[in-house]
């Protein structure tokens, strides 16, 4: 019943939040921060449910950004037409990287995603004739439907908490499933899982593929909201923000991996008044977090409610 | 014709006589500790800096200059060690990287705010005058740069094979709890790697940095030639990240040479080389282990 209340509470929070926030700013801020969460909850799919780290993930934030650049400019595909052609053409992007990858574990499959991103940027880059290189790929329309038009922060906002939601069911329905919880046994030991004869291979794929496609479904949905893509979107730092929000929020946690979405989409952003010592401090406090919180701030709030529960007891 | 390919390979060669340092650093970081140190390029950079900083601040020789930088890189590795590193021992993989991944880009904005965005030179006089063998030609700060790290190379080498600290090394590599049990002191010894590592990838850095440019951002490129080399060689095998680094440097001068559109997708060659092995030798072209 409690957690009927809470979800209640959390989800008037959501709904409520960017209309009495203000400014445009807030609102852009949390447009962004729901674009994190979405990539993020994808990278934890992989990190947090198959214990593997994926070095690659902008990229594939990357090629959905692109696809729907480049078929909304050339061909004036439509609004939902494009996010789900992003998100299938990032799903078999997941396939063709994921099929050689997956093969290998730990350090070698976080050097390998890491390859294979760092040439889609230099794709990206280079391949000048149809990204325009450097220069990026400018008036990407905004999404249409009928006489509804998602032009403004506020509406950008309710489509990406749309889109976040069925993100979140999706991996609860994923996790629920046979496949969810042979993720789990994987993660905890692939010998054994695959000895019981669990498709380990064809399992990992799976999650991989629909983490991808949440990445690149964010990335659409960027394109649309800044107009414009170029080779930036790409870059490892991105990743790098995400591997913070799932690891510093706590894998393996939906409510752990939205909170440190929220929270390292934010501090950057406010780190902006420290101006060039911004990123200085960024990393020193990615540091203390790591060193600090060892189970992440979802670990922090299990623990401090234990805290709380020996004292009531007591 | 011949003389052109000469030409290429030469440079390719002592190109990848300083990538093997950096690799060496971070592939006995990887053995010894287990620590994919991703701020590698990050010490890459400051030994950079500091050589600019000495040699074109301070006007102190070059060759003096870079050996009081490759002290300051160790110390800074002493120190990151301490920081990023050791209070984590024991936690997962992961989270080490994000540290330090953290590290990095700490490192990466502090050189920013203290040297600014501009890409520096470090300008000698004596360095840019050629030396001609038979038809190919060398600059002199190539030359020294070859001789350097080829003997950096043989150093270290003897030190891990021959040497007591090297033999202890070895061992908590191979095992780190019995090595203990054995008396090896093996916080020591972890932090010894550490900061031997980001010296060997602050000399690399003092000596490209003086053919090319100094600039805050040149250790991601750094790093990730690194693991191009390390992942080639084997995780942990020195002789494979020296041999991993010639490779890669004769690659990269071959294909700017002779691939169409070569010198723009140049970089990419590290990756490709990267995937390549991954895909079919993961453990590395020549196995594993320190």
């Amino acid at each position: 019943m409690a957690s009927g209340v809470r979800g209640l509470v959390i989800a008037l929070v959501v709904l409520v939040l960017p209309l009495v926030l203000p400014g445009g700013y807030h609102r852009h801020l949390l447009v962004l921060a729901g674009l994190f969460v979405l990539m993020a909850l994808g990278f934890d799919l992989v990190l947090g449910y198959l214990g593997e780290l994926s070095l690659g993930h902008a990229a594939f934030f990357g090629v959905g950004a692109y696809t729907t650049a480049l078929l909304t400019r050339n061909f004036a595909t439509p609004f939902p037409l494009d996010l789900l052609l992003a998100g299938l053409v990032t799903g078999i992007a997941g396939f063709l990287i994921g099929v050689p990858s997956l093969r290998l574990k730990g350090p070698y499959f976080a050097i390998v995603t890491f390859g294979f991103a760092e040439i889609l940027r230099l794709v990206a880059l280079n391949w000048v004739s149809v990204t325009r290189g450097p220069m990026g790929l400018p008036d990407i329309p905004h999404p249409q439907m009928g006489g509804l038009v998602i032009n403004t922060e506020l509406s950008y906002y309710y489509l990406v908490l749309v889109l976040v939601g069925l993100a979140i069911l999706v991996t609860r329905r994923l996790l629920d499933s046979t496949v969810g919880h042979a993720m789990v046994a994987i993660r905890e030991n692939e010998e054994l899982a695959a000895s019981t004869g669990i498709p380990t291979f064809r399992v990992k794929l799976i999650a991989f593929c629909i983490g991808m496609v949440f990445a690149g479904v964010a990335g659409s949905v960027y394109a649309r909201y800044v107009h414009f893509v170029d080779p930036t979107a790409l870059s490892f730092y991105y990743t790098v923000t995400v591997v913070s929000m799932v690891i510093v929020g706590g894998q393996g946690s939906i409510g752990g991996t939205v909170l440190g979405a929220v929270l390292f989409t934010l501090l950057p952003e406010y780190l902006r008044v420290a101006e060039n010592a911004r990123l200085l401090i960024f990393g020193a406090l990615l540091m203390a977090a790591v060193v600090f919180l060892p189970e992440g701030l979802h670990g922090l709030w299990r623990r401090s409610r234990q805290v709380a529960g020996r004292h009531a007891a007591a | 014709m011949t003389a052109v390919l000469l030409q290429q390979i030469l440079n390719g060669v002592i190109i990848g006589v300083v990538y093997a340092l950096i690799a060496i650093g971070l592939t006995l970081v990887f053995g010894i500790l287990d620590v994919i140190n991703f701020a590698h390029g990050e010490f890459y950079m400051i030994g950079a800096f500091l050589t600019y900083s000495l040699s074109v601040g301070l006007g102190l020789p070059y060759v003096l200059a870079l050996a009081v930088s490759v002290v300051g890189a160790a110390g800074a590795g002493l120190l990151a060690e301490r920081v990023a590193v050791r209070p984590l021992q024991g936690r997962h993989m992961f989270t080490i990287v994000l540290s330090t991944l953290g590290l990095s880009i700490f490192l990466q904005h502090g050189a920013l705010l203290l040297w600014g965005p501009d890409p520096r030179e470090i300008d000698l006089d004596w360095g840019s005058r050629p030396v001609m063998i038979g038809e190919v030609v060398v600059s002199r700060l190539r030359l020294v740069a070859l001789a350097v790290g080829l003997v950096l190379i043989l150093a270290v080498t003897c030190f891990i094979r021959l040497s007591r600290w090297g033999m202890a090394m070895r061992a908590v590599a191979r095992n780190r709890d019995a090595a203990a049990l054995m008396g090896v002191p093996v916080q020591r010894i972890r932090a010894m790697a550490f900061a031997g590592g980001t010296a060997l990838a602050g000399v690399a850095g003092g000596l490209l940095g003086a053919m090319f440019t100094v600039e805050p951002t040149m250790g991601e490129w750094a790093v990730v030639k690194a693991f191009s080399v390390v992942i080639m060689g084997g995780m942990g095998n020195v002789p494979g990240a020296v041999l991993g680094g010639i490779i890669l440097g004769v690659a990269e001068s071959l294909g700017a040479g002779y691939l169409p559109g070569g010198s723009s997708y140049k970089d990419g060659i590290g990756y490709a080389i990267l995937i390549l092995v991954l895909l079919i030798r993961p453990q590395g072209l020549f196995g594993q282990r320190v």
